[in-house]
Order: C-alpha cells, then structure tokens, then sequence
C-alpha cells in the first residue's frame, strides 16, 4: 500500500492539460512576464549555475528519514528554463513522467479504475531567482476504498546542482512514509 | 534566577521584526557591565574572525518547511552566498585594514564564514534546547559556536521573542570576547510563518549575514524590513539573493542597476515597467514617449572609481520598444560608512599597546549622495543617485521644474499584503 500510495502521488505530480488551461486564464501579458523572469540572470550570479544544468540523467540514492535507502535513477529534460520533465526509474521500472511548468502551476486529476483511486494534487514550480534551486510544492487528494479515509497529501521538493551532483531533498505529510527524503545523483555520462 | 538574567543580559540580539529591528540595548549592557564598561560599540562585531572554520550544531523542528539535510545544505549555501559577496567586493581580505591599528601578533584576521559540523552536537543541543534552558551554561557552550534553530526555541529565544512577538528570525550573540575575538551565539528562524525554502534561504542569509559583521539596510538581504517583505505574498521575486539590481551593496563596473522594480500595477502593467502618466511626469515630451505607454529605467555602471561613476542611463518603454539612452558621470559627495562591517575591539597602535577602537572592512566607505549629469541632445540633465533603502535616482524636469525621483525598492518591500494581489485582467 505504501508503494501504492507513492506511485500514486508521484503519477499525480504530472501535468495534465488541465494545468494549461489554468494557464490560459492569465493574460498573456503575465506569461511573457514569467518566462522573461525565468530566463533572465540578475546582479551577482555570475558563478551560480543556471537552471539547464540539471539536465541529464542522474544516477545516486534516496534516504528516507527513517532510514530506508533506495537506489534512485532519474532524468531531466528541459527546452529552456521554463518546461521541467522528469522521470524517476525505481526498482527496474520506469515512472510516468513528470512535466512541469515551472513559471506556473498544474493540476493532475487522475481516474485509476484498478484501484478504485482517484487523486487530484496540484503543483506550484519555480527556480530560485538564481535559477540554481527548482522548486515544486504539490498538495493533494487520495481516496479510495482500499485507504482507511481520504488522504491528504503536501509535500515540496527542490532539485538543486552542486558541482558535478544533483541534490534532490523532499519534505511530504500524507504519505504512509511520511516525512523527508535526500538523495544525491551522479551525472550518467 | 537572577544568575540567569545577568547571562541573559550578556547576550546581544538582532531580530528580523516585521516592521523594524529592535534594540535591546536595556538586556545589552551587562556584557559591558561586567567587563569594564564596554559600549555597544562592538555589537555589530563579526562573530569569528581567523583562519578556522566556525563549528555549528543545529536543530529542525519535524514540522519545520525544510527537513534536516535540507537545513544543513542551506546553511553551507547560505555561507558560499556571503563568501561570493566579500570575493566580489574583494573586501574580506583582513582585519585590520587601517594601517595605524594591528593586532598583538601583527597578523592580518579575516571574517570566518566557513561552517563545520561540530563534533559534540549532541551535547549542545541538550544543554540549549528546550523551555528550561540553563541559559548560563548553553552561554558558556556557545561562546564559540553558532547553534541553528530551525522551527526549534529555547527558552533564551522565547525570553526575546516576547519582546515582540512578530520576529521571525534572529541572530543572538554571546558575550563578544576581546581575547579570542569571538562570540557564537544562536541563529533563530521561526516556524510561524510556514515558510517555504526560498523564504527560509532568505531570512537564513539575513541572520549569517549578521553573523558576518553585516548590518541592517547595507544591501538588499540585510534589510530591516526583510520579515514584512516575507509575511506578504506579492512582489515575492527577488529572494535568496544577497544584492539586487535596486538594491547593491555598492557600486561595480559592469553592473545593471534598476529603477523600476517589482510592483504589481493596477491597471496591469508588465513587471518591472511603471506607467508614463503616473510616473514620468515631465519627461515624456522630452522623451518622445507616449502618455499611454510604460516605462522602465536601468542604469549600467560603465566604469566607477572611489568617489566617482560612470553610467549610461536607459529609458524604455512599452509597448512600443523605444530606448532612450544617456550617458553622464558624478561624484559621491557623502562617503557612507555606516553600512561597512567594522570590528570593534583592542589594537596595538604606534601610541599605545591596547587602545580599543573601530576598525572598518575593506577601504571603509561606499560612494553616495552621487550628484551629476546626464547628455542627452546636446543638453546636461542634473541627476541625483541615493541610497534609501535602495537606490533612488532622481532626474531634473525642465518641463516641470521638478526632481522626479525613481526608486522600486520600497514597492519591493512594501507591497500590501493585506489588500492582496490586484485582480489582472
């Protein structure tokens, strides 16, 4: 159920066109704002990384705060600053992707008959204003028969690129493992 | 009890208060009391100067915005942002910069603004956490090491916040010590506020901040109103950042300063233009800009020398794209020096062994009240570029007769947070 759980909430951080409609209900005028704002360096950032060096495949581990170590494979894709994808590859299999807008935000509203869930969770991305932090706070619904209650689910996580390493760090409430998880990548080359 | 007012009135304290930073100096004085009569001179004091790395302990509340490794990574972040800041400036290259003062071993000390874990956390942590806190003996612990609270209070926490109960964060030193040159202390975010990873960065940066010797309203992240900027959540753009373009600690070749900022307009305007009819006043005619349209303003500094800058002043405006560009010089006739870190402590003199006095970082002074004049189709435009809180440039009218004065930072900082975002249409 846990595994369940997590698959789930991950899934539910995709994007959907749902979230571009929400988009398009702001003035075009503010969409060239946030992608202007996105993609322009500001005074004393000469020496910070910019945003599209997170782009690769990732090889490294996750620990959770009780402990627990998973070997965690991921890669990112973005076109510019202002499109994120990722797609984690966990015990042999791939996860859906995951895309975000990060000038903006989405809502992910899923149907998952198999398991009489459904799971609506929203998201908020941005970078720092030094473009060296991807930030994502996500909040969220799960019910199901096979859950005690409705769930409810918050949680943030940054990606953050620290020389050669990618850092991941997380923070949830909701989950059955609750709490934070680090993990730490090597670029696949 | 009264043992442990005395030690409580040993410690000195900067908070981020929403509106201002408050003074202590009633609770302050008993570090000079008991060593002779000490003014609050040495209060804005770098917390370690040497060669070594300053030993830290911290603690994260479990409901706190960022967890444990989270908080960790930031505070070495946080200490790599201030060591770019100083390397830029070149300004940390050592106390003492005035040739007149030197320390006993005549070595030159620079601010320390390296963490190491320190080896013996647990301890600290025992000893300084908590609602009874022995606060003689977590003072004597901290005397040379900086403890993080993160969500997490003590009781010599609680003792200030009570003080004002809408700090967020703060930076309480120990006793400063004249001998070592050091003092620790505690570096206190709240939890109230939930706040998120960039506001947490952001006021962590504020507090190290202090810890390095800066002072409030020198550059962009020290500003006193740092904890109102947070509480509100409109013109959010500019966190984690020590400088900004409307708000530098000084003035650098190569550089883009900008006048007008983030405000969120009524009727919509785009970030970071302002509207002619309400802000360019005039100068639109002399311009050659439409009453209609918007305008940004930004200066890049061409070159600048101790007293003097050179800077090519750009108008333009939308939606029509037309630039209007001037270029002009002037001479700082003010050498600010109340926004320089200085090191308050006893020197070695030519006229005496121990003399205590200040010493300031760097060539101790940053170029303001600059005062010039700008070309532009054959005609000298007066210009005026001041720090308040931010820069503010102010270009005479011959229209009008008037100064008319550019400066964001205020509307950075002082957005409403209780009207809200205005409705975009």
């Amino acid at each position: 159920m846990k595994a369940l759980v997590t698959t789930i909430a991950l899934v539910g951080l995709a994007t959907t066109s749902y979230g571009f409609n929400l988009q398009k209900s702001a003035t075009q005028m503010v969409q060239k704002e946030r992608i202007a704002n996105a993609t322009k360096k500001t005074i004393a950032q000469s020496t910070t990384p910019e945003c599209a060096q997170l782009n690769g495949t990732w090889d490294g581990e996750c620990t959770r705060e009780n402990g627990k170590v998973e070997k965690t494979k991921l890669k990112i894709t973005q076109g510019t600053c202002v499109h994120m994808t990722i797609q984690y590859h966990s015990d042999g299999s791939d996860s859906d992707k995951m895309s975000f807008d990060m000038t903006g935000m989405g809502i992910s509203n899923l149907g998952l008959p198999s398991v009489f869930a459904s799971l609506n969770i929203s998201y908020a991305g941005r970078w720092s204003v030094d473009k060296n932090t991807a930030l994502i706070e996500y909040a969220g619904v799960v019910n199901s028969p096979l859950l005690n209650g409705i769930k409810t689910i918050l949680g943030s996580r940054q990606y953050v690129r620290q020389g050669d390493q990618l850092l991941e760090f997380g923070k949830s409430t909701g989950f059955e493992d609750d709490g934070e998880v680090s993990c730490k990548y090597n670029l696949v080359k | 009890m009264k043992t442990n007012i005395l030690r409580l009135n040993l410690l000195k304290v900067y908070f981020v208060f929403t509106a201002s930073l408050y003074c202590l100096p009633t609770l302050a004085d008993g570090g000079w009391t008991s060593n002779g009569g000490f003014t609050t001179l040495d209060q804005n004091n770098p917390w370690f100067v040497g060669d070594e790395k300053i030993p830290f302990c911290f603690k994260v509340s479990k409901s706190f915005g960022v967890g444990k490794t989270a908080a960790e990574f930031l505070i070495h972040q946080s200490s790599k942002r201030w060591e770019d800041f100083f390397e830029r400036y070149q300004m940390n290259l050592g106390f003492p910069f005035s040739s007149y003062y030197s320390f006993a071993d005549n070595s030159k000390k620079k601010v320390m603004t390296s963490f190491e874990a320190s080896v013996d956390c647990q301890r600290t942590i025992t000893l300084c956490t908590g609602d009874s806190v022995d606060e003689k003996a977590c003072h004597e612990e901290l005397k040379n090491k900086v403890l993080f609270l993160f969500g997490e209070s003590n009781s010599v926490v609680e003792k200030y916040i009570n003080l004002n109960g809408k700090a967020i964060g703060a930076a309480i030193r120990t006793e400063y010590d004249h001998q070592t040159r050091q003092s620790g202390g505690i570096v206190w975010i709240s939890n109230k506020r939930k706040l998120n990873w960039s506001q947490i960065s952001h006021l962590l940066l504020h507090e190290m901040g202090h810890v390095f010797g800066m002072k409030h309203d020198s550059c962009w992240v020290m500003s006193e109103d740092v904890g109102h900027f947070l509480e509100g959540w409109a013109g959010i753009g500019n966190l984690e950042q020590i400088e900004s373009p409307t708000w530098p600690y000084s003035y650098k070749t190569g550089d883009t300063l900008l006048f007008t900022g983030t405000r969120v307009t009524f009727p919509p305007a785009p970030k970071g233009f302002f509207p002619n009819k309400y802000s360019l006043v005039g100068l639109t005619e002399s311009l050659g800009f439409d009453k209609e349209g918007f305008f940004n303003l930004t200066a890049h500094v061409q070159w600048h020398t101790p007293g003097t800058i050179g800077l090519k002043v750009i108008f333009e405006e939308f939606p029509s794209g037309k630039k209007v560009e001037m270029t002009g010089k002037a001479n700082s006739k003010n050498s600010l020096r109340s926004i320089v870190p200085t090191l308050y402590t006893a020197w070695k003199t030519k006229d005496s062994n121990s003399n205590y006095n200040t010493d300031y970082m760097d060539a101790g002074w940053v170029s303001d009240n600059l005062q010039g004049s700008l070309e532009y189709n054959g005609k000298k435009i007066p210009f005026l570029l001041d720090r308040k809180k931010g820069l503010t440039m102010s270009i005479f009218s011959d229209e009008t007769g008037n100064w008319l004065n550019f400066g964001s930072i205020q509307q950075d900082v002082t957005t409403s947070s209780t009207k809200g975002l205005s409705p975009l249409k």
